[in-house]
């Protein structure tokens, strides 16, 4: 897989995009070049050819550049192609290089030309049949499925060269970040907000990722999954930032004076307040949590208006209609359920009530609401907070101007 | 600061610390050179490594520094050249050095047979008699445990393998030397280890004591220093560290444990009768001053070791090398604790820079931090 020096990179929903697509193509450019700077580190040519990028490097693309790239939003796919002189005699190596480097040897294909240079002396179907006849000849053990191929064998004529690929890396699809807005997401360690944020992250979604911190009740060891996690998260971003917020105080605060069946959803509350008030302070224009109806007690449709009411901002849960399962799942694709699953105290169930509230009581709520105004504590909490920059290819560093 | 961790590790003595850095200047050269800057140091090390077996008793045994009581512990374990079949009787409530270097014996045949603990955390030395037999080749234990202090009757269980002339005694003494007066004549053990950063010594220097007539094969191959038993350049500065550390601790043992004891004591008095949430699993005389086993039923000892941290106070859940396990701890299980109680203990060590008010200060804040959390904590 190592020796490409051509990619294309095929965008999803740009070219929907009418008269804003020159800006959505600029800001997919940016992106682009960003994750190159970051994963490849060597001189790229990135050129747009028919609504395709097409990145050019002297020196060969690492696996690791390819998995950075395919995981850009507005991405749809990341094909490695080979770029052969427009002589029909040197067709054929390359393309044989190709199917023999496959782990098995018994697989089906389909040769699938399209001719962009029309004037090219033969036709697409020509080139389909000599093809697949060449390739049958010399790896008797392959088999031609036009229907439903193991392997598809793509020729692309151009007046000065043939594009050839075998292999399609699928991408996240959808819009460049930084063209949707800036969420700042909620992140808790577990399986929900990741997966959350990858979501919006293919919507275009610039984020900041918010930790709020419980020392002393729960250790380093918390803050060291939370830095993890927005390490892979911040791959599919194009830099993103990370605020580790203490909140174990106020925590503490809240639940020696609250009812003991209200703790969890008010601790929620407060971490909202003060996630609007971050958002407010870095020019964010929502908050995303990980939020899935009926989950858990916190999230019943009475628990999330009440936490609706205390936002200002609009609140993004785009795990609102999924199971944990289709949760799960998505969380191995994208590369944090490793990382989600590695056990850890969490303050919320050490304080956790026995018997949560379910259907909270509207008057008890802004009693307490009213008699306990945490603003103060909550602005202090974000300016004691640590913050971390998250390049692109996952790397984070201190950030001391927040 | 109330540092209460001396089990996981000691401040540097001053004096140690100016050893350390006038040998580090001096003694730049190689041990092992011909000329007459490293003969010396070769002089000097042989002459510290009498002064050890002198000081423990141990003369016409022989003495090889490590980087570490584990080294020393595993070029036993790996050194005796155990073959299938043979047994070798070890503790699970010891440290890993010693359980995880002989259970992965097992890969080559040899048996690992744990031996019992009774409820008092004393090894169980009748069962042990009723066990042994010629297929016993080697006893590896370690004479005060890290975690609960609890110091072993090493000389019963000597005069016990006295009658197996095959079979190799091993103890670990890191928590041991420092605290108790080590007679290793005394013991009878074949081998003995130790290390340095418990005694306010640096990091990074352990020994091993191999009593006389004691063949082992070395750990590392090389330049065949040490009489070809640990190859590598010998770290002078560090033995002379090691040496200094030594002596200043056994020439006030008797004093400093008396202190030890009284801190001990006052920990163990003042904070029970505050509140029944408190509980000693492990007696006074059946454990080293320094170390002192703490239970706290109902709250998770990091929480507690955290809120402590917050004021200047450190002290340990368990040992340093197993406390990322999170909530079981083999060593409790070994003591037959029951595993729902593992995440509520607390280790308090104390050292030579701990006072009465320091320690008074800790109890009221200790007190004070359960007390509080115990409202609303599950």
């Amino acid at each position: 897989m190592n020796d490409y020096n051509t990619l294309a990179l095929l965008v999803d929903e740009l070219w929907l995009k009418g008269k804003n697509r020159g800006d959505y193509f600029r800001a997919m450019k940016e992106n682009i070049e960003k994750a190159l700077k970051a994963w490849h580190k060597k001189r790229v040519n990135v050129k747009i050819e028919s609504q395709r990028f097409l990145l050019r490097s002297e020196t060969p693309f690492t696996e690791e550049t390819l998995l950075g790239l395919k995981r850009l939003g507005g991405i749809f796919q990341v094909i490695p192609v080979r770029e052969i002189p427009l002589d029909y005699d040197q067709l054929m190596d390359p393309i044989l290089k190709e199917l023999d480097a496959r782990e098995d040897q018994n697989f089906t294909f389909k040769v699938e030309t399209l001719r962009s240079f029309k004037k090219y002396p033969k036709n697409s179907m020509e080139i389909n049949r000599h093809i697949g006849h060449l390739i049958l000849e010399a790896r008797p053990n392959l088999k031609v499925d036009v229907k439903n191929p193991d392997v598809m064998v793509k020729i692309r004529v151009l007046p000065e060269h043939f594009y050839v690929s075998t292999k399609t890396l699928m991408a996240p699809g959808g819009l460049p970040v930084g063209t949707n807005g800036h969420l700042v997401t909620m992140l808790s360690g577990g399986f929900d907000s990741p997966v959350a944020s990858y979501l919006m992250s293919k919507r275009g979604c610039k984020q900041t990722f918010v930790f709020y911190y419980s020392y002393p009740f729960v250790g380093e060891e918390v803050k060291e999954k939370i830095e993890k996690l927005a390490s892979v998260l911040g791959t599919y971003q194009a830099g993103s930032k990370l605020w580790i917020v203490p909140f174990g105080k106020l925590q503490k605060k809240i639940a020696k004076t609250c009812k003991e069946n209200y703790r969890t959803i008010l601790f929620r509350k407060f971490m909202v307040e003060c996630t609007n008030k971050l958002a407010k302070r870095i020019n964010a224009d929502a908050l995303l949590t990980g939020d899935s109806l009926g989950q858990v007690s916190s999230q019943t449709i009475g628990n999330i208006s009440l936490i609706d009411e205390v936002s200002l901002m609009p609140i993004m849960r785009p795990l609102i209609g999924f199971n944990k399962k289709e949760t799960i799942k998505l969380a191995k694709e994208i590369g944090t359920h490793d990382i989600s699953v590695i056990p850890h105290d969490d303050a919320c169930s050490m304080f956790a009530p026995k018997h949560p509230v379910i259907k909270p009581k509207n008057d008890y709520w802004h009693e307490y609401s009213k008699e306990n105004d945490f603003s103060d504590e909550l602005n202090n909490a974000l300016d004691d907070a640590e913050v971390f920059d998250i390049s692109v290819n996952g790397l984070l560093t201190s950030c001391q101007n927040h | 600061m109330i540092y209460l961790d001396n089990a996981a590790s000691t401040p540097i003595h001053p004096e140690v610390l100016k050893t350390l850095n006038e040998s580090l200047e001096l003694y730049f050269a190689n041990p092992s050179a011909s000329h007459k800057l490293g003969k010396t140091q070769k002089k000097l090390i042989d002459k510290v490594k009498l002064n050890f077996l002198s000081l423990m008793n141990g003369s016409g045994g022989q003495l090889v520094f490590t980087s570490s009581a584990t080294e020393a512990n595993t070029t036993i374990i790996r050194g005796l050249d155990l073959r299938a079949g043979d047994q070798v009787f070890y503790n699970k409530a010891d440290h890993p050095s010693l359980v995880n270097a002989i259970e992965n014996l097992s890969e080559k045949g040899v048996v690992p047979v744990a031996i019992a603990n009774r409820i008092d955390g004393l090894w169980d030395l009748n069962e042990l008699s009723e066990k042994i037999s010629e297929k016993t080749k080697l006893v590896c234990l370690a004479h005060v445990n890290n975690q609960t202090g609890i110091s072993q009757h090493v000389e019963r269980l000597g005069a016990i393998l006295k009658d197996w002339k095959n079979c190799h005694f091993h103890l670990d003494g890191m928590q041991a030397v420092g605290k108790l007066d080590v007679d290793l004549s005394k013991i009878g053990s074949s081998s003995y280890s130790f290390g340095a950063h418990k005694i306010q010594g640096p990091k990074g220097i352990g020994a091993l004591y191999l009593k006389n007539g004691v063949s082992i094969l070395p750990l590392l191959l090389g330049g065949s220093q040490q009489e070809g038993l640990r190859s590598s350049t010998e770290n002078t500065p560090f033995v002379l560290s090691f040496e200094k550390a030594f002596e200043i601790v056994n020439k006030n043992l008797n004093d400093v444990n008396e202190k030890m004891l009284e801190l001990n004591k006052y920990v163990r008095e003042t904070i029970s009768s505050k509140n029944n949430q408190f509980e000693f699993p492990y007696s006074i005389e059946n454990t080293v001053p320094q170390i002192l086993m703490l239970k706290i039923e109902g709250i998770s000892s990091d929480i507690i070791l955290r809120h402590m941290e917050e004021e200047d106070i450190y002290l340990a859940s368990g040992s340093a090398c197993s406390s990322k396990i999170k909530g079981y701890n083999p060593t409790f299980e070994a003591l037959g604790i029951d595993e729902k109680f593992h995440k509520n203990f607390l280790r308090i060590s104390f050292g030579p820079g701990n006072d009465l008010k320091q320690i008074q200060s800790f109890c009221d804040t200790l007190v004070e931090t359960v007390e509080d959390l115990k409202g609303f904590m599950r």
